[in-house]
């Protein structure tokens, strides 16, 4: 008996509305999983290649796993597929919260949503109804008043959707749900936008089932036991939040500074976990399922920014308008989360913009007119967030910055793409490689572009979280290249599987959660037998088809796998990486080769067949 | 006489009291010294934290830097201390 999944989907045309409840075809459960591995095969199958991310005919695709909805850890995820207005390549975002499970409820594994709605409309779920209905009174609205307004309508429903920076195609927007979750990278919410669809507000009264309880029961026990005896998921993240990496960071000379100058920050304590929770931390929060809870509900009680809201700022967003702004002032970096939040702005690559265009200010390369009248230099931190609102709106500067860095670059030309951080087009995250070369690597080859997630590989180089099934001990040294390509490939494939089944990487995320007890969680809720070595190779089944999306439909060659140049010939100037640089020639190498891929990057026919993508294999030389 | 900086980090913080400690040893000393000051300074219930049962080895996940090099990849508790080093001890951390 199949479990974890509902066994329908959802296809939706924009331009005529029409809505089709489809079958889960059971082969998708088997070799795709769920989640990113059901956006790749679907992506792959029905995407036309040379589409405009921003036209009606790409494709948005919001999934779950099978685990989405039921008692597994963290068993939450949403999942976004969709053409990367960003970057042009394979787009995929991830967002926890309530709104995934909800879905589940409703009975819907995943949705395809197409076309382009004449005017601005919201899709409303309840179970078997399943209706677009007029946007025109929330088009305009950021996400928290939209969120109001929809669960005002709608009681006990979850909100799914964009904020004005969507609406108006900013390339890195994020789709927002719960209020303050994002499926925050590559432009999902501009992809939205672009399809005049506000939000969707989902409803369900369903449980999700799961094959084998008894089996469940033992297999959640023993994975909340490693959890709730883990530090990282035990206290860390629970007591100080993912900030708690703020000074571990700098003090490694991992945290990217004044648009990655540098890799240590002399403010570092002002704006880190520890300091968070002496100040401005009223509460923590968990999502659906999770007991780890390393949500932040904060609130600034005094001074320039009292009566800031949200939750969070997460170690990202505390780096991009933290550290990688040069601003050291903790209020003004959770004025920008929370307004980043309303408008429906990746924080992540928001900052990075911001830090970009302070750095050409400071050279001379952007006046003080093109700046918007504002006095861009790195420690503004006024400026800093009247240029978040103008990028949200398209306002001057805030319009060449909302296409995102490399576009921008190439605009303001002055040889501004020196000081452009991103691969491939997507900005990059808070991880100096320079201090961490592992992480250069993981940036370089990440299927979506500049990201530190496939995998988050300091985690075991620079903080020593190591794993027995992945052969992954002792005392890395994170500013040599040597042994890093193995450790990025045996932490991606982990990383990528819970891309695919509904769970949060907090479970994995330290080598906490192994992949036997991610199999045996597998297993008992879906009934489809799993082992490690299956969870291992169904995360390389998607990985290798993300991948060959990029080569074979969006052009991707070895070319595209590096890093700005600043990180590869500008030698750290401090800090325990004073004198490095990227050395990714090598590390790519190794990992090419230990991925099966050729040497323009593209997975070899062999490697294919032996993955079961032979529908890939035969496109490889067409 | 040798002077370095101590930053604590997480609960040590609490414990201590201060996140920042600037501590004068003799010439000569390493780590495994710099750590009994500590220790003699803020009681069992630092050292119970920093170091495992058997005071030997630090406490699981715990570490050391050295100018931002984890200790174990130079002279572990016999890496001699040098004037104007910063020495972090850390606590398990996590995020991403």
């Amino acid at each position: 008996m199949q479990g974890g999944y509902t066994g329908k989907y959802l296809d939706i045309d924009l331009q005529n509305g029409t809505v089709k409840v489809l079958p889960l075809d059971k082969e998708m459960t088997v070799k795709y999983v769920g989640g990113g591995g059901f956006n790749a095969k679907i992506l792959w199958d029905q995407l036309p290649a040379e589409v405009d991310p921003l036209a009606p005919e790409n494709i948005l695709i919001i999934s779950t796993g099978p685990m989405t909805g039921t008692l597994a850890p963290t068993g939450n995820s949403w999942y976004v597929g969709f053409k990367s207005p960003a970057t042009g390549i394979y787009g995929e975002g991830r967002g926890g919260g309530y709104w995934g499970p909800e879905l589940k409820f409703a009975g819907y594994d995943y949705l395809i949503l197409r076309g382009r709605s004449p005017k601005p409309v919201y899709l409303y779920i309840e179970n078997d109804k399943v209706e677009l209905l007029p946007a025109d009174d929330l088009w305009g609205l950021d996400f928290f008043k939209t969120v109001d307004q929809l669960e005002e309508k709608h009681k006990g429903a979850r909100v799914l959707g964009i904020g004005p920076a969507g609406e108006n195609l900013v390339r890195f927007a994020c789709i927002m749900s719960d209020r303050y979750r994002a499926g925050g990278r590559g432009g999902a919410g501009a992809v939205m936008g672009s399809k005049q669809l506000k939000a969707i507000a989902v409803c369900g009264t369903s449980d999700v089932r799961v094959a084998d309880k008894e089996g469940f029961i033992e297999a959640l026990r023993d994975a909340n036991k490693t959890l709730m005896a883990h530090p990282a998921t035990a206290t860390l993240l629970p007591d100080f939040g993912t900030a708690s990496l703020v000074n571990g960071m700098s003090a490694f000379g991992a945290f990217p500074t004044r648009n990655f100058r540098s890799g240590v920050f002399e403010g570092a304590e002002k704006i880190s976990g520890e300091t968070m929770a002496e100040t401005i931390l009223v509460k923590t929060r968990g999502c659906y399922s999770c007991n780890i809870k390393c949500t932040r509900y904060t609130m600034v009680k005094e001074g320039n920014y009292a009566g800031v809201e949200s939750e969070g700022p997460e170690y990202e967003t505390v780096n991009a308008f933290g550290s990688r702004c040069g601003v050291d002032n903790l209020e003004a970096i959770a004025m920008a989360n929370m307004n980043a939040n309303r408008y429906g702005l990746d924080t992540i690559s928001t900052g990075t913009l911001i830090s970009f265009a302070m750095e050409l200010y400071e050279e001379g390369i952007l006046s003080k007119e093109e700046c918007n009248g504002l006095e861009l230099t790195f420690g503004n931190h006024e400026a800093m967030n009247q240029l978040l609102e103008d990028i949200a709106m398209r306002k001057g500067l805030g319009d060449i910055l909302a296409e995102g860095v490399k576009r921008a670059a190439a605009r303001i030309g002055r040889q501004a793409d020196k000081y452009a951080m991103h691969v491939k087009g997507l900005e990059l995250t808070a991880t100096e490689p320079r201090a961490a070369q592992d992480s250069g690597l993981g940036h370089s080859v990440a299927s979506r572009g500049g990201d530190h997630l496939r995998p988050w590989s300091p985690a075991y180089t620079l903080f020593n979280f190591g794993s027995e099934e992945l052969g992954l001990g002792g005392t890395p040294d994170p500013i040599v290249p040597d042994d890093k390509a193995n450790v990025v490939v045996q932490m991606q494939r982990v990383s990528t599987f819970t891309d695919m089944n509904g769970t949060c990487k907090f479970i994995v995320l330290c080598n906490t959660i192994s992949p036997s007890q991610l199999a045996r969680l597998h297993t008992t809720i879906t009934g489809i037998p799993f082992t490690s070595e299956d969870v291992m190779q169904s995360a390389a089944r998607v990985w290798n088809l993300q991948r060959a999306l990029n080569n074979l439909k969006f052009g991707v060659t070895s070319s595209d796998d590096t890093l700005p140049q600043r990180l590869l010939n500008e030698p750290a100037p401090e800090g325990p990486a004073k004198g490095k640089v990227v050395e990714l020639d090598k590390m790519k190498r190794e990992y090419y080769q230990l991925e099966g891929w050729d040497d323009n990057g593209v997975p070899r026919r062999e490697r294919l067949m032996e993955l079961g993508l032979d529908f890939v294999a035969a496109e490889l030389g067409k | 006489m040798i002077l370095v900086t101590v930053k604590l980090m997480g609960h040590l913080i609490k414990i201590a009291g201060t996140n920042s400690l600037y501590l004068e040893m003799e010439d000569g000393s390493v780590i495994r010294d710099l750590l009994e000051q500590i220790f003699s300074i803020y009681g069992a219930e630092m050292r119970n934290q920093v170091m495992d049962h058997s005071g030997e080895s630090l406490a699981a996940y715990y570490k050391i830097l050295v100018n931002g090099r984890n200790f174990k990849l130079l002279n572990a508790f016999s890496t001699p201390l040098e004037n104007g080093q910063v020495i972090h001890i850390m606590p398990p951390v996590a995020g991403g």
